[in-house]
């Protein structure tokens, strides 16, 4: 071995161990921010998706194959609540890093109501995609979400 | 049968897969063109995506796996002679021949249902699934008979290791995964975990087909095997998370996401300063010229592929530029592999000329266009995977830049059809006289 190699092997070693920890602790961090509920009355869920103006500050996304209930059209510098659900199997929601600085994932299991705080949005119009795949036009399940200033 | 039978005849399949790959290529390129789409006329809307399928299955799937199946056999050949005899050799062939005509004729016959889940898609038939099973038992057959060899942990015990990993997850997900699931949720979490392995047996064919090409060691052996080492190690705890977390959820889900960030990175980035080392120093003068572009050619579309995988972020067709320029590049290292390594070991003439050299040249940086344009159209928020209107295709900067995946497409598959008919008509007309 040559005597460069007492560096590089070690130095190697050390980056591995330090990305093999930071995919443990992948693992943990994932869901935080996000309640998840049981549902039992899906159709509770479909209205609140239908209806024009829910309450204040509470968003209601709804996903089934292969749509989702609607656009969503928001204020920056406000705080709401995002609820989702899906009416069918397993979608994804995601919304790029760009709107709130951060990408949020969140996987949608049937049966299931998730929540998730929206903060800090920035104007823009950002796409909404599937990111579970969920049948053959899965690519076709997008909306906008759509901040004015 | 001899080692030199096994390895040439799992050349043929690979570079027969690519043919059925190929023909398919052509039609969906097409189809995603912006204009050209319109001009032709395109009633079959199922036939898109079960082309689809086809293609990716052939052009992926059995092109790397049984690229796979000639490396371990002509690495055999290196330490047990060209004609030492193997009996279970030939019986892993049949298996993976039978895997094929079971994975290629549902396609043609219409069974089933076609389903683009990742990685791995299926089209929704026994026969199909029956296609997979056999394919992959022969190519576990030469997995096994790699491990058992006599020698020190190397690529090629790495890349055994790797594969049998991937076999055992999606073993381990067909046995957690709940009865009563639709078929998209039930085909994507089948292949998911097992899916991802399997990207790191392909970088590892990456590594070991550069090596084989080089010949003179790329990296000395402490890097070797810490290289291949710390693939193995990334991998090895997968199959616990069938224990540990829903096969269904997303901790599940994003822990494979996270496997494929956190893991190929080291060792691509090793391999390739190793390799662009060797580019640069004293021991580049026994490659001739075209192989040694053909390495630089390799090197950055696979590099540029990995740089587009560690930005994304969703849905777009970024995700496809990820994909077609890691495999792009992968696939420059076989065809060189092929002409450089594999045709000579059974004595098959590599006719060089202006037209062998374009393929490299064509297919490289027709797939850097293709994938370059496809990120620049992701980025500003094209979905992946349709066609035609889906793709709301309503800037000029939209259509320019999927042209320029249009058309580099178009260009890599004139490279990819070179290979395939030069490649496969040395093959066939030297086995006549020989
Ligand atoms: C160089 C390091 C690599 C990095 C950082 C990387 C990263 C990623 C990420 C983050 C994704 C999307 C998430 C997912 O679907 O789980 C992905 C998808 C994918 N990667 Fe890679 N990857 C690398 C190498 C490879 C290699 C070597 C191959 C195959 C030869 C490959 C093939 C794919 C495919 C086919 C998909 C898309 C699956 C689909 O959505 O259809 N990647 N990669
Ligand atoms: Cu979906």
């Amino acid at each position: 071995m040559k005597r460069s190699d007492y560096i590089f092997l070690p130095l190697i070693c050390a980056i591995a161990l330090f990305l093999g920890w930071k995919l443990f602790a992948a693992t943990e961090k994932d869901l935080s921010g996000v309640i998840i509920q049981p549902i039992d009355d899906i159709g509770a869920f479909i209205a609140a998706a239908e209806q024009i103006q829910p309450k204040e500050g509470e968003v209601y996304l709804l996903a089934q194959q292969w749509k989702w209930s609607s656009e969503i059209t928001l204020q920056a510098g406000r705080d709401y609540i995002l609820h989702l659900a899906t009416a069918d199997i397993q979608h994804g929601f995601h919304l790029p890093r760009e709107a709130m600085g951060q990408s949020v994932d969140i996987l949608l299991q049937p049966n299931k109501k998730y929540q998730v705080n929206l903060r800090n949005l920035k104007p823009g119009v950002y796409p909404i995609g599937c990111t579970e795949y969920c049948g053959i036009e899965h690519n076709k399940m997008r909306t906008k979400l759509i901040v004015l200033e | 049968m001899t080692l030199r039978e096994e390895y040439r005849y799992w050349s043929l399949i690979s570079i027969i897969a690519l043919a059925i790959a190929g023909v398919f290529a052509l039609l969906l390129v097409f189809s995603r063109t912006p204009y050209v789409q319109d001009i032709l006329p395109w009633p079959w809307k199922s036939f898109f995506h079960k082309g689809l399928v086809t293609h990716v299955i052939f052009s992926f799937v059995v092109w790397f796996l049984a690229t796979m199946g000639a490396f371990w056999a002509y690495s055999l050949a290196q330490q047990q002679g060209d004609d030492a005899h193997s009996k279970i050799g030939g019986f892993a062939l049949l298996l993976a021949v039978a895997g094929c005509l079971g994975l290629i004729l549902p396609a043609l016959l219409d069974l089933g249902e076609a389903e683009l889940n990742n990685y791995v898609p299926v089209m929704t038939h026994w026969l199909y699934y029956l296609g997979l099973i056999l394919l992959a038992a022969g190519l576990l057959i030469c997995a096994v008979r790699q491990m058992i060899m006599r020698s020190g942990f190397n690529g090629q015990k790495a890349t055994a290791i790797l594969y049998i990993i991937a076999l055992i997850c999606f073993t381990l997900a067909y046995s957690y995964l709940p009865d009563g699931l639709s078929s998209p949720t039930y085909n994507e979490r089948l292949f998911w975990g097992g899916g991802h392995v399997l990207q790191f047996v392909n970088t590892a064919l990456l590594f070991l087909a550069w090596q084989f090409v080089a010949r003179d060691p790329i990296l000395s052996p402490p890097y070797v095997v810490l290289t291949f080492g710390i693939l193995v190690v990334f991998v090895l705890p997968t199959p616990i998370t069938y224990l540990i977390f829903d096969v269904l959820g997303q901790v599940h889900r994003d822990f494979y996401t996270d496997l494929l960030r956190y893991g190929l990175l080291l060792p691509s980035l090793i391999f390739s300063l190793g390799l662009i080392r060797f580019l640069v120093s004293e021991k580049r003068r026994q490659l001739d010229r075209l192989t040694q572009q053909v390495f630089w050619l390799s090197l950055i579309t696979y590099n540029l592929g990995g740089l587009y995988g560690l930005l994304l972020d969703g849905t777009d067709t970024r995700v496809p530029a990820h994909y077609h320029a890691v495999i792009g590049g992968i696939n420059l290292s076989f065809m060189i592999f092929y002409h450089r390594v594999l045709l000579p070991a059974i004595e098959v003439p590599v006719r060089e000329g202006r037209l062998f050299t374009a393929q490299y040249w064509l297919y490289g940086l027709g797939q850097i266009m293709h994938a370059s344009g496809m990120f620049l159209a992701g980025s500003m928020g094209v979905p992946r995977k349709t066609s035609g209107d889906a793709q709301a295709l309503d800037s000029l900067e939209k259509v320019l830049s999927m042209g320029l995946m249009g058309i580099g497409g178009i260009i890599a598959v004139l490279g990819g059809v070179l290979f395939v008919i030069m490649t496969l008509k040395w093959m066939m007309s030297a086995r006549r006289v020989g």
